[in-house]
């Protein structure tokens, strides 16, 4: 398994900023994460409020299972056609003209104290929290976020995951250091609706996300002890993959908390991981009483790490700061909604941020590659898998057409992190057959699903 | 016993005496038919061994098949065929030498005969053991006969005697060549064709006799025998 | 607007993910082999000088004439893989053969080595055994003595050590092996390369590890010293090279663990009891041939273990019915076996005597008939010790001299001898060997006309000591004595049963 010793990465990245030139079209797409977010609500040539649902349930209907998208701005509604998301599926997608105008609904209604995750009844939070389009982001392979916390924790724990993703990408660490506060509210406020008697933030042991958390837990003393405890485990030698099962259970080593029960019988305590960006769109969602219409995305070009809060819609463009003259208009570049082991490829620049695109990475494409060998049976993929899976068996069987195969070694167990593939001296694609036997085609579908 | 069982029973020997024959009708176990059959005697020998084998490993292999598990019944088989083909092969050589010389390696090749697999797997681990016993009778019957039959021939032509007692009248010369082995597959060859032929013509005898009591005497002008038809 | 940024540049498609670790590279892995092996071969280089040069020249061209054939055969480009892995399974190739070998075999030997164990299996990355190996098995196998012999006529450590000669301290032997193959001409140099391999992560650490706790363990519990084990003939280069080809080895720790003990088991067992000379070579081919069956477990294991993380239940080692089955199998399998083998060894031991006495006959027929030909009649005339005494008479009834078998002591087992003995004229009238187990193409050579004519018309009261009276076999000298040895003491039965007559 690939990790990174020592603690975490030295970055010096202040607060976050906000986008020097922000875009005057907006394109809000129907499809903001693993949710489904309902029909359109406007049709062309309306004008709408900052707040308004552009995508929801019908006005009375409680519309459960559905996470409505609000529009980050006021402004004119120019298109309702299908548009591209983020990986290039045609969505629907409402495209809105920015207005100088600037206006703004009510704010939701926030019955008891905000401040005070523990006092709400479950339901109502997480009726709240869907209302105010609170969705699971970026993590894949998880349903969607609302399905998990209605199955709920029965007195389990949730583990906020404040550490990262991807190797050299600290959008997590980044969005809880810049956002204490609301990420240990969100936190508490999630932890409630699953119903869970903890809730543990993995942070990076002295990171930045390390100091801004803990100060603010410091200041807050009910999160510590209140009615839903809140507590910071800290993390020293950590696997970069985002692999929820094993996060979590370093988080509840490290805590303390038994594991498995073992000989003595007890089965774990059941367990939960969320995104630190989840944590923090909640968080602001109880604070302010706003719904989720913006995020911080970490935009990482040419190794240099930003952190740039934008309203959801913007097109990634407007993200990138370019090069300036050095490029030429034929070099050839990726850029990727996430990082490089696990980002999609981004077809055109134009398509717009959503609430699950955590991170934006532009790069030269790794020029090294050579063409594909035979497999070696060197055993490296096995040694990097964090599932423990034999990828080199199940790429074979995938090769020769043996599906059931395949996904009897465990495809669909794959998280999709790629480290086999990176570190095979074949340079033999192991990802891509994992995924074809996993989905029945070689392409990880985007954002809005999972098959 | 039954007289259904008997009659069951007696099919099963039937069956490797004539229409699955080994070595002359199913082709199968052609090693010992080519290369040991140039002494009449060491044909009956071998098929004789052929025979123990068989009804050995058919008993032990019919009384144990509920016992054998799925996944190791053909090492077992492979144990049991290889147990049978040693006592038979520790038989000859102390009972007739000379012919255990002459067999030489051939006995202890049993072990990998097709003969005695097949029936093993296709039949003795499926029914039970009367059943399987007379099976491999009848196959073993069918083996002595065939090799016997085919080295005969080959001693007679190629060396002028029979179980080693001279048959040429004198002045005639054996044709060597079917002491060597071009001469048992031109010898076996022949055999098979001839037999092949004779079952046809039989068939197709038997046949027209058939549609002949049918159809009447319609065909047939003169009529052989006394009165009526 | 965003000013001039990657947007005219032209975006990629392609799937994640989009880096690769630039140290995991085959080309890479290769050539850093090939630096490691350059160790030990300098070493052999500095000791044996030219010949050193010469084999592992001959070795290497074999290996890439065999490579640029096979690639021609099936239509492909001679990549720089494919040309730096058989240059490697050339040198070590030639590491595992004496400097004195004739090149030309070398060169077949890295012919076959690329093309039997290599590309008739599919080509890099598919064959089942190591290469290098089935080269050095192939020239074992055709030329026996020339690979068994040592340097100069100096037999191997091995060979030594075997045979019960004292074998020098352990510590010269580290940095300067005993003649053998080029590879053990320096153990240290060659242990400095596996150092280098595993500090680059080119090797498995459980393997050597393996190696050395098998090796250990059968070693001492047979009386030898299993560091000797260690540091002479084929071990250093094994743990150094061997054990690390990720093509022939299983793909999971536990199972290299399992790979590097039966290794090291099998390398001390056929030391001591094979009748070749250096057994490694076999050991790590036998377990080549196993490790597809243990990258089985590890599949078996990873899916078990999936299955428990589906279902969500703590993992045991395997369910009871699974258990219940294989077991059954197993006992089925056992009963079956060892009740046959005793209904046959039952069968064996009431048969064996009428077997005896026919063999007893044929054997006088042919073995005592080849020295005495004009004999027509052969009758136990005496006995001594337990052995028969035979005298021999013509058609006529007249007495041609005495016959007798003796078994004596030979390197690779008992030497059945049939000895001719004319007591009248006090004299040898001649010896056959009637069976043997001795070295082939070494001891085995005692069977030939030229060795044994030189026995007959000896005197009887001839010493019969190789090296004075009796001409020995160059490199098998305990094959020569005790062929001595047993006409000594046949005439001793002769002399005893003709006295007392």
């Amino acid at each position: 398994m690939v990790r990174m010793k020592g603690g975490a990465p030295a970055l010096a990245v202040a607060a976050a900023e906000t986008l020097q030139a922000p875009s005057s079209r907006l394109v809000i797409t129907g499809r903001q994460g693993p949710s489904a977010c309902g029909p359109v609500r406007v049709k062309r040539g309306d004008r709408v409020h900052a707040g308004q649902v552009l995508f929801g349930p019908e006005p009375g209907e409680d519309g459960a299972g559905l996470v409505p998208v609000h529009s980050p701005v006021s402004g004119k509604v120019v298109d309702v056609q299908p548009a591209p998301g983020p990986d290039g599926e045609m969505v629907p997608a409402v495209t809105v003209e920015v207005d100088e105008l600037g206006e703004r609904v009510e704010p939701l209604a926030r019955p008891w104290e905000p401040t005070q995750p523990g006092q709400w009844p479950a339901a109502e939070l997480r009726r709240f929290l869907r209302t105010a389009g609170v969705d699971g982001a970026a993590c894949p392979g998880q349903g969607p976020l609302y399905e998990r916390l209605e199955q709920g924790l029965d007195g389990g724990v949730l583990v906020v995951n404040a550490v990262g993703c991807e190797p050299g990408l600290p959008s997590e660490m980044l969005v809880a250091g810049a956002y204490p506060q609301a990420a240990l509210l969100g936190a508490a406020a999630l932890g409630r609706a699953a119903g869970a008697s903890r809730v543990l933030v993995a942070v990076h042991r002295g990171g930045p996300a390390d100091e801004a958390l803990t100060r603010a837990l410091a200041e807050q003393a009910e999160l510590r002890t209140g009615s839903m405890p809140v507590e910071i485990v800290r993390l020293a030698d950590v696997d970069w993959f985002w692999v929820p099962v094993l996060l979590a259970r370093e988080a509840l080593a490290a805590a303390g908390i038994r594991r498995r029960g073992g000989r003595s019988g007890e089965p774990s305590p059941p367990m939960m991981v969320e995104s630190a960006a989840t944590a923090v769109a909640a968080g602001e969602a109880l604070l302010e009483g706003w719904p989720v219409t913006e995020r911080l995305v970490t935009v990482s070009e040419q190794g240099r790490l930003r952190a740039v809060r934008v309203p959801i819609g913007t097109p990634v463009a407007s993200l990138l700061q370019g090069h300036g003259e050095q490029e030429t208009s034929e070099t050839p570049v990726l850029v990727l909604v996430g990082g490089p082991l696990q980002g999609a490829c981004v077809p055109d620049l134009q398509v717009p941020v959503t609430k699950s695109v955590s991170a934006i990475t532009a790069m030269p494409p790794a020029m090294h590659f050579r063409p594909e060998a035979a497999c070696i049976r060197c055993g490296r993929c096995v040694e990097a898998c964090p599932v423990g899976l034999l990828p080199l068996y199940i790429a074979r069987a995938a090769a020769a057409g043996q599906m059931a195969e395949a996904r009897a070694l465990g495809a669909r167990e794959c998280l999709e992190c790629g480290a086999c593939t990176v570190l095979c001296p074949s340079y033999r694609p192991l990802l891509q057959w994992i995924r074809l036997a996993k989905y029945g085609r070689a392409r990880r579908p985007g954002n809005g699903g999972d098959l | 016993m039954s007289r259904q069982s008997v009659r069951v029973l007696a099919q099963d020997v039937f069956r490797g005496i004539w229409p699955e024959n080994p070595p002359l009708r199913m082709l199968i176990g052609m090693c010992p038919v080519l290369a040991i059959t140039t002494a009449a005697i060491n044909g009956l020998i071998m098929g004789i061994a052929v025979t123990a084998v068989l009804l050995m490993t058919g008993l032990v292999v019919s009384a144990l098949r509920r016992v054998i598990p799925d996944d190791v019944r053909l090492p077992v088989f492979v144990v049991v065929i290889a147990t049978a083909v040693t006592v038979t092969d520790l038989l000859l050589a102390g009972l007739v030498p000379a012919v255990h010389d002459a067999l030489g390696i051939f006995v202890p090749l049993i072990v990998v005969n097709c003969i005695i697999f097949a029936r093993a797997e296709a039949f003795a681990s499926k029914h039970p053991v009367p059943r399987a016993l007379a099976d491999g009778l009848g196959m073993g019957i069918g083996e002595i006969w065939g090799l016997t039959l085919v080295a005969s021939i080959r001693e007679v032509l190629g060396n002028g005697t029979f179980f080693g007692y001279p048959v040429l009248a004198a002045g005639l010369e054996p044709i060597r060549v079917f002491s060597m082995p071009p001469g048992a597959f031109i010898t076996l060859g022949v055999l098979v064709a001839t037999l092949n032929w004779a079952t046809k013509a039989y068939r197709e005898a038997a046949a027209r006799r058939a549609a002949g009591r049918v159809t009447g005497v319609v065909a047939s002008g003169a009529v052989a025998g006394g009165g009526g038809r | 607007m965003a000013r001039a940024t990657p947007l005219q540049a032209s975006l990629l498609i392609q799937p994640a993910p989009h880096v690769h670790a630039r140290e995991a590279s085959l080309d890479r892995m290769l050539g850093m082999s090939l630096i490691a092996v350059s160790v030990p071969t300098v070493a052999a280089i500095v000791r044996y000088g030219a010949p050193a040069v010469g084999v592992l020249a001959a070795a290497i061209a074999g290996a890439l004439i065999a490579e640029a054939l096979c690639c021609l055969a099936r239509g492909e480009r001679l990549t720089s893989r494919a040309w730096m892995a058989s240059l490697l399974t050339g040198i070590l190739l030639g590491l595992t053969l004496p400097p004195s070998m004739p090149l030309w075999m070398v060169v077949v030997g890295g012919v076959v080595a690329v093309g039997l164990g290599k590309h008739v299996f599919g080509g890099l990355g598919q064959n089942i055994f190591n290469p290098a190996l089935v080269g050095h098995v192939f020239l074992l196998a055709s030329f026996a003595a020339t690979v068994s012999a040592g340097w100069a006529g100096q037999q191997p450590v091995l060979a030594l050590a075997r045979q019960g000669e004292v074998v020098p301290d352990h510590l010269p032997l580290l940095w300067q092996g005993g003649p053998g193959p080029l590879g053990a001409a320096s153990p240290l140099a060659t242990y400095a390369a596996a150092v280098l391999m595993l500090g680059w992560r080119l090797g498995r650490w459980m393997a050597p590890a393996g190696f050395f706790v098998g090796s250990a363990v059968l070693a001492m519990a047979l009386g030898w010293d299993p560091v000797f084990h260690w540091l002479v003939g084929l071990a250093p280069l094994t743990v150094a090279f061997f054990v690390h080809d990720p093509v022939t080895t299983p793909v999971g720790a536990g199972g290299q663990l399992l790979f590097g003990v039966g290794v090291g088991l099998l390398t001390v067992l056929l030391r001591i009891y094979g009748s070749y000379v250096e057994g490694a070579a076999f050991a790590v081919l036998v377990m080549n041939a196993l490790t597809p069956l243990i990258n089985r477990m590890s599949v078996a294991w990873s899916r078990r273990r999936l299955q428990a993380l589906r279902e969500a239940r703590p993992l045991k080692v395997s369910t009871q019915a699974q258990w219940a089955r294989d077991l059954r199998s197993v006992l089925v399998l056992v009963v079956v076996t060892a009740v046959s083998g005793a209904l046959l060894a039952t069968f064996y031991q009431a048969m064996s005597p009428i077997i005896a006495s026919r063999q007893q006959a044929r054997a006088i027929e042919v073995g005592l008939k080849g020295i005495l030909p004009e004999a027509a009649s052969f009758e136990q005339v005496a006995e001594v010790d337990g052995t028969p005494i035979y005298e021999a008479r013509d058609a006529t009834g007249r007495p041609l001299g005495l016959a007798l078998f003796v078994d004596a002591q030979g390197y690779g087992g008992p030497i059945r001898l049939a000895v001719g003995i004319d007591m009248e004229a006090q004299r040898l009238i001649g010896v056959r060997v009637v069976e043997q187990s001795e070295t082939p193409g070494l001891g085995s050579r005692i069977t030939e006309e030229a060795f044994l004519a030189q026995f007959e018309g000896k005197s009887m009261d001839d010493p019969f000591m190789p090296g004075e009276d009796i001409q020995a076999i160059s490199g098998a000298t305990i094959s020569t004595m005790g062929v001595a040895d047993g006409v000594y003491a046949a005439i001793e039965m002769a002399r005893e049963a003709w006295e007392g007559r």
